[in-house]
């Protein structure tokens, strides 16, 4: 009896003009969506695998340099100069950041880190994106999936039940011995299937295209799935418990509003207002308050700083530019005096974090949007990730070229050698991550039951 | 006849529980979202005047130092917060509030607001702009697409038509009662949003003209809907099917329209990508004229002018430091670069910007989204007038600092200190926000779609309205 329902249905879903209709709508948007993220990925790619012009002295030139001087050659003042040993931070797009890309625009995802940079002026010159597009977002496949894919669903499905009861088909067909669950069941079925496949396919072409690995492409198809599950559970209860087309229509409407528009909207809302970041405007004041208080008393923060380092001979190779010691100076003096706020700012953030995650399962858009950033490797939590490693690392080498830049002096090339390249670490999801997947599964198979239940008692 | 078919419109509004319930949520959101909105502007606008104290306080109190080391440290510019920014932050969080004025470089403006948020939800954060918007025209589709639908399915339509109502009774009932309710809800929504403006501190004339302006805006659009869902509710065949339409036409407007017209925008010219802008920097305005000798025609300029302002012939006559003439000449000459490459950006911007204009004439809401962001002076014109402000700034305060180490700094260079007489003498940053009537001006395309919008929809619902109650059907 499922077959002959399936069949039924099946052809009436390739006859009516309202599924094909949406069914074009939706694979023109899919495909949009999967060309623009790969454009993007492409341009990305580009982007950060080509040293910058501004990157002046790479590497190997530097540490050519650092030998000759070593092989006690004569050159430059300013050559191999710890303060120009400079090195490039880059986070590459992940092999399925093209299906979840709308938001990546908006954080740097390279820059250069050396010496003459602070935490205040590690990221430079990156916000050149219209404002106005920028806020109107991109199409991505996620965006797809998590908003567009339940709304075409509730069009194609809300009136599965009462169309059949305003027609008083559903009596005869009741009278014959015809099961209500069966009817149901096969028509979402049939719905479902290519609003499925078509993004499933886009996900495919994009892993293959990017080589990405078979976990994160399994974690992308069934977050997509336990989705499916819960919109079709939240479109079978409304269809069922509704008497009228308009009444299941406004229901599923309101519905797909709450949970896909305002809830996400609400819970950003108030994690920021809850939980306020310091203002960006006070962090870089604070940095110039202390880069300008360093430079003031040059010669005593230089003399604190010799103590410090009792170990340090003062040089008296005066062709050093002064600027070196100063701009370094300033620097540490900068990510000393800027500390509190970023860890005020981090603090700010993991609570608003905690608060997402512990709020955010009352939307399933929310949480089926963060499991399938967290396999495409994109969104707030990598971005960050890359600006704390990109922090810790200028951290890391202005301890290291410290006492040689105020001392006035060069790094062994041994030393210098032995400062790694920037490799970003991609974070580690948390299993809990993936947890409300589960969570939107149950919920989705709980609904399904309940309209069964429902189903099977409707007369 | 009219006033008991308005009273009973009024009635079956009351009764409405969708209504009640959508209301409620509205109330909530608008006032969450309100308050939130101004405790922002509060927070933001007490960072940016303590910014400016302490960006001043640090210049002028930098100490001894070389002219050319303070043009590197430099000075900022903040972006002006307007007050109605509490109400529609507009584009003022995807856009940088402040603008390094730091010599040899122009920068794009940086700090961005919402690199800070730790979750992006697939469509904007709550605005009071935003919630009288979207949630409000979703209240009015909800209320009344079934509005003469309902009549019909009943069979009350002809009754209506029998008991010898006129049509244009019948008419100004229906379409005066969505008037009244809109116009209720655009007072009641704007004085829960706008209420809080009444206990800070703004100059009153501007705002409440603006305040005023928002407020014929949001009425006009949302009857313009509102008429529109009248429209669908006379010519569909049952209540279900107004309601699809209804809801399809929210989607567009609302929804679809905002994302179609910044993707359809960003197709068409897309973003420079922040790497090329770095490399055309460098490789146009920084390396020829330091490596190359790309710089020697804008140093023999300088040279000149220098010599026509004060009357020699030999720029060594004057004994004026030289390295300080080569520095302006290299500002002279990068500022070129600047206008070129920034040009570039900005012209793609508006470009980007004009499309989302012309796709606002298809969708009133988006229209009265880019108007509002404009009254409230939080749009990209806004925007880019404080970059191009902030640019202008800096290129005069770069040009007094060299100027002054290449009048006082002869046989001295780099090593000539100047004290904090030079650093007082730095004009401070500061612009004013564009006029109305520059906003009026911009959105002319946006203010005529939202009018004829109007005036389109208020003609279909009228004869809509006026065949059904003739046919009786």
């Amino acid at each position: 009896m499922f077959r002959l329902h399936l069949r039924r249905q099946w052809q009436a879903y390739w006859s009516e003009k309202r599924s094909l209709i949406s069914l074009g709508l939706y694979i023109f948007l899919a495909l949009w969506a999967l060309a623009g993220g790969i454009n993007w990925h492409l341009q990305m790619i580009n982007v950060v695998s080509k040293p910058p012009a501004d990157m002046i002295t790479d590497r190997d030139t530097w540490l050519a340099d650092l030998e000759r001087v070593e092989s006690g050659e004569t050159v430059s003042a300013y050559a191999a100069r710890p303060m120009a040993m400079t090195f490039l931070a880059v986070q590459a797009p992940s092999s399925l950041a093209s299906l979840a890309y709308r938001h990546e625009s908006i954080h740097p995802h390279a820059t250069l880190i050396n010496g003459w940079r602070n935490e205040s002026t590690l990221f430079r010159r990156y916000e050149v994106q219209g404002a106005s597009a920028l806020r109107a977002g991109q199409l991505d496949l996620a965006f797809l999936v998590t908003v567009i894919f339940p709304l075409i669903l509730i069009i194609l499905c809300f009136d599965i039940v009462t169309r059949e009861k305003e027609s008083g088909r559903l009596r005869l067909y009741l009278s014959q011995g015809g099961s209500v669950v069966e009817l149901v069941f096969a028509r979402l079925f049939v719905v479902v299937t290519p609003l499925m496949v078509v993004p499933m396919l886009c996900v495919l072409a994009a892993a293959l295209a990017f080589s990405a690995p078979f976990g994160h492409v399994l974690i992308w198809l069934s977050a997509m799935f336990v989705y499916a599950l819960f919109w079709c559970g939240v479109v079978a209860c409304v269809a069922l418990w509704s008497n009228r087309s308009t009444s299941a229509a406004l229901g599923s409407f309101v519905v797909w509003a709450l949970i896909a528009v305002l809830l996400p909207s609400t819970v950003q809302f108030s994690a920021q207002a809850l939980y306020p970041l310091p203002s960006r405007v006070s962090f870089l004041s604070e940095a110039r308050d202390a880069e300008a208080a360093t430079r003031r008393n040059l010669d005593q923060r230089a003399e604190a700083y010799m103590a410090e380092h009792p170990d340090l001979v003062v040089s008296t190779d005066s062709a050093v530019p002064a600027y070196y010691r100063a701009a370094y100076l300033a620097n540490i003096d900068v990510n000393n005096h800027t500390a509190p706020l970023i860890r005020a700012a981090e603090e700010q953030r993991s609570s608003q974090r905690r608060f997402v995650k512990a709020v955010g399962f009352l939307s399933p858009a929310l949480v089926v949007q963060g499991g399938i950033e967290a396999a495409s490797g994109t969104g707030v939590m990598y971005s960050a990730a890359f600006r704390r490693q990109a922090r810790s690392f200028l951290n890391h080498l202005l301890n290291e070229i410290g006492p040689a830049t105020v001392n006035a002096s060069r790094i062994s090339s041994s030393k210098a050698r032995k400062i790694p390249e920037f490799i970003f670490e991609p974070p580690r999801v948390p299993l809990g991550a993936y947890f409300g997947l589960v969570w939107v599964g149950c919920l989705g198979l709980f609904l399904l039951i309940i309209a069964k239940r429902k189903a099977s008692h409707v007369s | 006849m009219m006033g008991a078919l308005l009273q009973k419109e009024f009635l079956e509004y009351r009764r409405d529980r969708r209504l009640w319930l959508l209301g409620v949520l509205l109330f909530l959101l608008l006032s969450a979202a309100s308050l939130d909105g101004w405790n922002r502007f509060q927070a933001d606008a007490s960072a940016r005047a303590s910014a400016v104290e302490v960006d001043r306080k640090v210049w002028v109190e930098q100490g001894d130092n070389n002219p050319h080391g303070a043009a590197h440290f430099s000075r900022y510019a903040f972006r002006p917060l307007p007050v109605l920014s509490a109400f529609d932050p507009g584009v003022f969080d995807f856009a940088g509030a402040a603008f390094w004025m730091e010599a040899h470089t122009q920068n794009p403006t940086s700090l961005r607001r919402v690199e800070d948020v730790v979750v992006h939800a697939p469509f904007s954060s709550l605005s009071p702009a935003w919630v009288v918007l979207v949630a409000g025209s979703l209240l009015v589709a909800t209320v009344l697409f079934s509005s003469v639908s309902r009549e019909r399915e009943n069979g009350t339509l002809k009754a209506l038509a029998a008991s010898g109502l006129s049509a244009r009774d019948f008419v100004v009932g229906k379409m005066g009662a969505p008037t009244v309710l809109i116009f209720l809800l655009v007072v009641l929504a704007m004085t829960i949003a706008l209420g809080p403006l009444l206990l800070t501190k703004f100059n009153p004339e501007p705002t409440a003209i603006r305040v005023l302006m928002l407020l014929v805006l949001y009425f006009c659009v949302l009857l313009s809907f509102s008429f529109a869902v009248l429209w669908i509710s006379a010519c569909a065949r049952s209540s279900g099917e107004a309601f699809n339409l209804s809801a399809l036409l929210w989607i567009f407007f609302a929804l679809a329209s905002p994302l179609l017209a910044g993707q359809l925008a960003t197709t068409i010219f897309p973003d420079i990508d922040e790497q090329s802008l770095r490399n055309e920097i460098q490789l146009k305005a920084q390396t020829p004229f330091w490596v190359g000798s790309a710089g020697d025609d804008a140093k023999a300029a300088q040279e000149r002018a220098v010599e026509e302002e004060f009357g020699v012939s030999d720029f060594d006559s004057l004994g004026f430091d030289r390295e300080a003439l080569v520095l302006q000449a290299h500002e002279e000459f990068a500022n070129k670069v600047y206008d070129e490459l920034y040009g570039e950006l900005q012209a793609r911007h508006r470009n980007q910007d004009s499309v989302q204009r012309y796709m606002s004439v298809l969708s009133p809401l988006l229209a009265a989204q880019r108007i509002s962001a404009g009254i409230a002076g939080t749009d990209l014109l806004a925007q880019w007038d404080f970059a191009d402000s902030a640019e202008q700034h800096r290129r005069e305060i770069i040009e007094l600092l060299n100027r002054d180490m290449m009048i006082h700094g002869a046989d001295k260079g780099f090593s000539y200190m100047a004290d904090r007489s030079l650093w007082e003498s730095i004009p401070d940053y500061q612009t004013s926000a564009p006029s109305l009537k520059e906003v009026v001006r911009y959105y002319f395309i946006e203010l005529s779609a939202v009018c004829v919008w109007l005036v389109v929809m208020a003609y279909l619902a009228f004869r809509a309205l006026k065949t059904s109650l003739v046919r009786g059907q």
